[in-house]
C-alpha cells in the first residue's frame, strides 16, 4: 500500500476537483436569477447551511496554519479556535433570526443590503461593500497561493510531474474553483460546501486518532515531551504569553459574527427555526476540526523536539509531513483533498461576496441601481476577481508581498471591527445611528491599515485587530448615544421589536 | 441596567486593561524567543517573569471580555419574559466562563510558584491541568450556549408569537408591493 501513497493522494485531489465541477454543472441549471446566485433562493435546508458555515469558516489555515501555529508556539492558538464556541453563539443569538427576516422582507442579497436597510444609509451601504472588496481581495490572494503551493507540493513528489510550475498549479487550482463559482453561483459553493465539510469532519476524526496514537502513551506523552524540552509550550498560554492570546480570544471571540463571508450564510436557510439545527451542525464541524489543528500540531513538536523526527524546514509543514511520516496512504488521500475543500470553501465564499460588492452594493450606493443584467455581470466579476486575486498572489510570490499584505489587514480583523459593531449591536439595538455606523467602519479601515502601512506593533504581542475592533465597538455606542436618536423603516422596526 | 450600558461598562474595563498593559514595562522575551535548536520553534523561556508583570491588568482584561460577551448575549433580550429566563441562563455562562478563566489562573499560578516538575504536575485528558481547563473548559461553556439556544429556541428566540407577528410582516409587506 505504501509504494500507492502517491498516486491515492493525486487520485483523491483529482477526484474531489472533478466531484467539484459536476456540481458547478448540476448548480447551472439551478440558477436562473441574482437572488440564486447570491443567496440561493433562500432555500437551503439546515445541513446544508451548517456545514457551509462551518467550512467557510474554516480556511486552509486550521488545516495547515493552525498546526503550524501549534508546532511553532506551543499551545497559544487554542486560545483563538475555542472562543469559536462563543463566536457561533454570538453569531446565532443575534443576528441569525434578524438576518433572515430583513433578506425575507426586504429581498436582500448581501450584507451591504443588510446595512442600508437597518441605517437607511447608501453611504453606510457602498461603505460596507467595498470593505468587503477590499478584503476580499487580500483573502482571495491568500488562499488562491495556498492551493497552488499545496498542489506543487504534490506534484513535486512524483517524477512525471515534478518540473510544473507554481503558475500552473495556481491556473488549474483556480480554474476549477472559477469554473463552479461561475456556472452555480453560491449553489455550488454551498452544496461543494457539503462535500468539502463532509470530507473536513471525517478527516478530522481519522486524523486526531491518528494523531493520539503515534507516542505510545497517547496524548499525555506529547505533552510530558513538549513539557520536558520547555514546560511553557504545554501551559495554557504557550509561548505567545497571557495577552496576546487574550487578545486573539477577543479577536476571533467577538470577530466571527463579523465575518461577511459566514454571516451571508445566514440568509439562505429555508425556514428560520433551522437555526437550531445549523448552530450545533457548525460548532460540531468546527470543534473536529480543531481537534485536528491542535493534536497534529503538538504531535509535530513533540516527536521533533523528542528527537524522533528530524526538525521541520518550516513550520506550516507541520501537517504535511504528520501525513507522510504517521498516516495511511488512504487518510492521507482524504487529508489532502479534505485541505482542498477547506481552501476551496472559503475562496468560493469570498468570491461570491465580492462578486455581489462589484455588481450589486457599490453601483446601488454610487446610483442607486445594481447592475443591469445582474446574473451575468454577476459571473463576469466572479472572474475578474479571480483573476486580479491570482494576479496578486503570483506578484506577492514572485515579487514583493507588500500588496497582499496590505490587502490582507483589510481581512478578518477589519471585517471583524467594521461589521461587529454596526450589524450585530446595529441589529439589536434600536439607539444605534448611522452616524456611528460610519464611524465604526471608517475608524476600524484607518486602525487596521495604519497598522500595516506604519509596521506598528503592540506590546505583549497584542494583536492590533483586537484593539480596532475594541475601540470600533466603543465608539460606535459612544457616538450613537451622542448623537440624535433616528427614525427605523417601519418594517425593520418590526422585525427588531422580534 | 440595560445590555447596553453593561456591555459599554464592560468594553471600558478591557480598554483600561489595556492600557494599564501598554504602560506596563516589557519583560525581555514577552511573546517568547527562538528555539535554541529547532529553527522556526519558539519557547517561552522563563514564564514566571513574563507572566507577574501583567498579572493583574490580564485577569481584569479577560474578565471583562468574559462580562462583555454575556452582555452582549443579553442584548436581543430585552423584554419581558424573554429577559428574565436568558437573564438567568447567562448569568450561569458567565459565572461558569468566570470559574473556568479563575481556575486556569490559580492552577497556573500554583504550577509557576512549585517545583515545575513534571511529576508535580496533574495530567488531566492529556494536558496539564490549567491547559486542560483552557481546552475543555471554554468549549463547555460554548456547549452550554448551545445547549440554551437549541432547547430555549421556541421560547426565548423564536416564539410562536413572533412566528405570526414576521407572517403578519411579510403579508403586509406583500400588500404594499402589490399597490
Amino acid at each position: 500500500m505504501e509504494e500507492l501513497r502517491q498516486p491515492i493522494i493525486l487520485g483523491s485531489v483529482l477526484f474531489y476537483m472533478v466531484l467539484c465541477i459536476g456540481i458547478g454543472l448540476w448548480a447551472m441549471r439551478k440558477t436562473k436569477s441574482a437572488g440564486d446566485f447570491f443567496v440561493a433562493g433562500r432555500s437551503l435546508g439546515p445541513i446544508v447551511v451548517g456545514l457551509a458555515v462551518f467550512s467557510s469558516s474554516l480556511s486552509g489555515f486550521g488545516f495547515v496554519g493552525g498546526p503550524g501555529l501549534v508546532y511553532s508556539t506551543g499551545l497559544s492558538s487554542v486560545w483563538m479556535s475555542t472562543v469559536t464556541a462563543f463566536g457561533f453563539a454570538i453569531g446565532f443569538y443575534l443576528i441569525a433570526k434578524r438576518i433572515r427576516m430583513i433578506a425575507e422582507v426586504r429581498d436582500t442579497l448581501s450584507l451591504p443590503d443588510i446595512v442600508a436597510a437597518r441605517y437607511n444609509s447608501e453611504l453606510a451601504r457602498g461603505l460596507t461593500g467595498v470593505t468587503i472588496l477590499l478584503g476580499v481581495m487580500g483573502y482571495m490572494a491568500t488562499q488562491i497561493l495556498a492551493m497552488a503551493m499545496v498542489l506543487k507540493a504534490l506534484l513535486a513528489a512524483t517524477p512525471m510531474f515534478a518540473d510544473t510550475s507554481l503558475v500552473t498549479c495556481a491556473v488549474i487550482s483556480t480554474s476549477v474553483l472559477i469554473f463552479y463559482s461561475v456556472t452555480g453561483g453560491i449553489i455550488a459553493s454551498v452544496y461543494t460546501d457539503l462535500v468539502q465539510g463532509s470530507i473536513m469532519i471525517v478527516a478530522g476524526v481519522l486524523v486526531v486518532i491518528t494523531a493520539a496514537t503515534v507516542l505510545d502513551g497517547g496524548m499525555t506523552e506529547v505533552s510530558q515531551t513538549i513539557f520536558a524540552d520547555d514546560p511553557e509550550a504545554i501551559m495554557p498560554f504557550g509561548t505567545v504569553g497571557v495577552v496576546g492570546v487574550l487578545s486573539w480570544f477577543f479577536l476571533f471571540g467577538f470577530g466571527l459574527a463579523g465575518q461577511p463571508h459566514i454571516i451571508t450564510k445566514m440568509m439562505m436557510n429555508r425556514r428560520i427555526e433551522d437555526n437550531k439545527i445549523i448552530l450545533p451542525m457548525s460548532m460540531l464541524g468546527y470543534a473536529v476540526a480543531v481537534l485536528l489543528w491542535v493534536s497534529v500540531g503538538l504531535v509535530m513538536r513533540a516527536v521533533v523536539v523528542g528527537d524522533m523526527l528530524t526538525p521541520l524546514e518550516a513550520a506550516d509543514q507541520a501537517a504535511p509531513v504528520f501525513l507522510s511520516q504517521y498516516a495511511h496512504p488512504l487518510l492521507a488521500g482524504i487529508v489532502f483533498a479534505g485541505l482542498f475543500a477547506a481552501i476551496m470553501s472559503t475562496a468560493d465564499a469570498f468570491l461570491n461576496i465580492g462578486a455581489a460588492a462589484v455588481v450589486h452594493d457599490i453601483p446601488k450606493a454610487v446610483r442607486g441601481m445594481a447592475m443591469k443584467a445582474e446574473l451575468t455581470s454577476a459571473r463576469w466579476a466572479t472572474v475578474i476577481i479571480s483573476l486580479i486575486a491570482t494576479g496578486f498572489a503570483l506578484y506577492a510570490h514572485y515579487g514583493s508581498g507588500q500588496l497582499v499584505a496590505l490587502l490582507g489587514a483589510f481581512g478578518w480583523g477589519t471585517f471583524a471591527a467594521a461589521i461587529v459593531p454596526i450589524v450585530v449591536i446595529g441589529l439589536n439595538w434600536k439607539r444605534a445611528t448611522r452616524p456611528a455606523a460610519i464611524t465604526a467602519i471608517v475608524f476600524s479601515l484607518v486602525i487596521n491599515l495604519a497598522f500595516q502601512l506604519f509596521g506598528w506593533s503592540l506590546p505583549y504581542a497584542m494583536h492590533p485587530g483586537f484593539l480596532a475592533l475594541l475601540v470600533s465597538m466603543i465608539l460606535f455606542i459612544i457616538v450613537s448615544l451622542a448623537t440624535p436618536e433616528e427614525e427605523i423603516a417601519p418594517d425593520i422596526d418590526r422585525i427588531m421589536e422580534l | 441596567m440595560k445590555a447596553i450600558y453593561m456591555l459599554l461598562v464592560s468594553l471600558v474595563i478591557v480598554l483600561i486593561s489595556v492600557i494599564w498593559i501598554i504602560v506596563t514595562p516589557e519583560p525581555a522575551g514577552v511573546a517568547g524567543a527562538a528555539h535554541p535548536v529547532v529553527p522556526g520553534m519558539q519557547v517561552a523561556g522563563d514564564g514566571a517573569a513574563r507572566y507577574e508583570a501583567v498579572m493583574y491588568p490580564a485577569f481584569f482584561l479577560q474578565v471583562g471580555v468574559l462580562a462583555a460577551m454575556t452582555s452582549l448575549l443579553l442584548l436581543p433580550f430585552q423584554e419581558g419574559v424573554r429577559m428574565r429566563g436568558m437573564f438567568i441562563r447567562l448569568v450561569l455562562v458567565f459565572v461558569l466562563s468566570a470559574a473556568v478563566w479563575i481556575g486556569i489562573t490559580v492552577t497556573y499560578e500554583q504550577f509557576l510558584q512549585s517545583s515545575r516538575a513534571p511529576e508535580d504536575l496533574l495530567f488531566v485528558a492529556g494536558f496539564p491541568l490549567p491547559s486542560a481547563l483552557a481546552v475543555y473548559g471554554v468549549w463547555t461553556v460554548g456547549l452550554l450556549l448551545t445547549f440554551f439556544y437549541v432547547f430555549g429556541f421556541e421560547r426565548f428566540v423564536y416564539t410562536a408569537r413572533d412566528r405570526e407577528s414576521f407572517e403578519a410582516l411579510v403579508e403586509d409587506m406583500r400588500q404594499e408591493g402589490g399597490g
